[in-house]
């Protein structure tokens, strides 16, 4: 099919895996692209565990069009093996930290915009210019946090091409009081409570899943996970078939949290498939 | 050998649901970009590379791509396979950071000063000719048009069919034939312009 000459041939027979990258560039990239995705979120739920018998495994709870990872591995991004020179110790935990605060004394803090091309409609896809966050700690690879919830970007804040250059927009969460304590991740309870819930929800429990959701309402009234809370119990009140509930608090979920990622899902939730 | 990626690889776990015969909300499907990334990674990368994504913005494009898969795969609907699809957008992140970079002319010298030192290194020949041709290779690429080194890429370094290519380019058969034909064309031509060069060795 080729109508290449036989030398052009050679040069690319030649060539053509000299673009390959190594495993060390495909561990360090995996872990750029899991800090993104939690660093774009607005409510970046990062959590340090403990349970190393449970690295590696992956529980991803979809909700709506978004998804919601829940992640428990090493907390090596994308499950992909222990840092790189690149990136040594990059902890999650560490940019929530620069994320919500002052930069921590052990965080470099980079952040910057990348765009990503807004696609016209007849192209296959559209992307929408996400920023980057880039947090390295100096944080040793055995103090990388082992489990990790990562919501969805689809809340990121957008800038215009012309600002690619301007620093990346976060929207603030909640000042911490104090300097937080590297060791201990303030997330981690409701994040795991969360979980609970979910779990409850996808093992066909969903009057379980919005008692929990409830008790935790009460109990993380100003927490970060309200929003996918909210989620889950429209979800689950669909399921135990109290629709007009869910359509009650649909649209609570609609008013309250008009750009989020899970919002098609949610108002359409008790649609009949 | 190039990569073999699957045609359209299962994005979607097959989890029960939630409950039975009833509507949870919830879906049960999983998309996984972790199984995506570890697929798609290298093909993604050198890609990205081949279509002169500068090395200092590398892991920034390629991460890029990977976002874009997550956050639009629901738009995806398997109109194409995830193949095409994602080397969709790996043309689409390419062109908006060469835009933005404005440094592939400047990535194609370095990586040829670098293979260049490289190559003064002893070191078996074959090595030393896959970098020379490399370099050639890049060097060539760069003075491509991007529509047809986009095509260029694709079918004759990826391997993808004629078809496959011009899905992943969102261009009719007929379009796509006519630029690989253009691009092979210049391809050849910078090629044998090439082979007067004294530092080009062949092989015996």
């Amino acid at each position: 099919m080729s109508n290449l000459s036989s030398e052009a041939r050679r040069v690319i027979a030649l060539a053509r895996h000299a673009d390959d990258p190594n495993f060390a560039d495909q561990q360090r990239v995996g872990q750029g692209l899991m800090r993104r995705l939690g660093a774009g979120a607005t409510a970046m739920l990062v959590s340090v565990g403990t349970a190393k018998a449970a690295a590696g495994t992956v529980v991803a709870t979809t909700l709506g069009k978004s998804v919601l990872f829940v992640a428990v591995s090493t907390a090596v991004a994308l499950s992909l093996g222990q840092p790189s020179s690149h990136a040594a110790g990059t902890s999650l935990n560490a940019g929530q930290v620069a994320y919500q605060s002052a930069p921590a004394a052990n965080v470099v803090s980079q952040a910057k915009t990348s765009a990503v091309q807004e696609i016209t409609p007849s192209e296959p896809i559209a992307a929408k210019t996400v920023p980057e966050s880039r947090k390295v700690s100096s944080s040793p690879a055995s103090e990388l946090p082992q489990s990790m919830a990562v919501k969805e970007v689809g809340e990121l804040p957008t800038v215009t091409p012309s600002r690619r250059a301007a620093t990346a927009q976060f929207e603030p969460l909640p000042e911490v009081a104090a300097a937080p304590d590297p060791n201990i991740d303030p997330l981690q309870p409701e994040t795991a409570a969360l979980r609970e819930a979910q779990r409850a929800l996808r093992a066909g429990d969903p009057a379980a899943a919005i008692s929990l959701t409830k008790r935790q309402d009460a109990q993380f009234q100003a927490g970060a996970l309200g929003q996918e809370r909210a989620a889950v119990r429209v979800f689950a009140l669909c399921a135990i078939g109290n629709a007009v509930q869910a359509r009650k608090e649909a649209n609570e979920f609609i008013r309250r949290w008009p750009r989020s990622p899970m919002l098609s899902r949610v108002r359409s939730a008790c649609d009949v498939p | 050998m190039a990569t073999q990626y699957p045609m359209d690889m299962a994005l979607v776990s097959t989890e029960p649901s939630a409950s039975s015969g009833g509507r949870t909300g919830l879906p049960t499907e999983i998309a996984n970009l972790r199984e995506i990334y570890v697929d798609y990674f290298q093909g993604v990368w050198r890609n990205l590379r081949r279509l002169g994504v500068a090395d200092a913005v590398l892991d920034d494009a390629v991460q890029d791509v990977f976002l874009v898969v997550h956050r639009r795969y629901a738009e995806f609907a398997r109109r194409s396979t995830l193949k095409t699809w994602i080397f969709g957008i790996v043309l689409h992140v390419a062109k908006d950071y060469r835009r933005a970079t404005r440094r592939h002319a400047a990535r194609t010298e370095r990586y040829a000063q670098a293979v260049e030192n490289d190559s003064n290194v002893h070191g078996p020949a074959e090595e030393v000719e896959r970098r020379e041709a490399a370099r050639i290779l890049h060097g060539i690429l760069e003075k491509l048009r991007y529509e047809e080194r986009a095509v260029f890429v694709l079918v004759e370094l990826e391997e993808l069919s004629l078809r496959e290519a011009a899905t992943a380019c969102s261009l009719s058969l007929a379009t796509c034939q006519r630029r690989l034909r253009s691009a092979r064309i210049a391809f050849d031509a910078a090629i044998k312009r090439h082979n007067v060069q004294p530092h080009w060795r062949r092989s015996p």
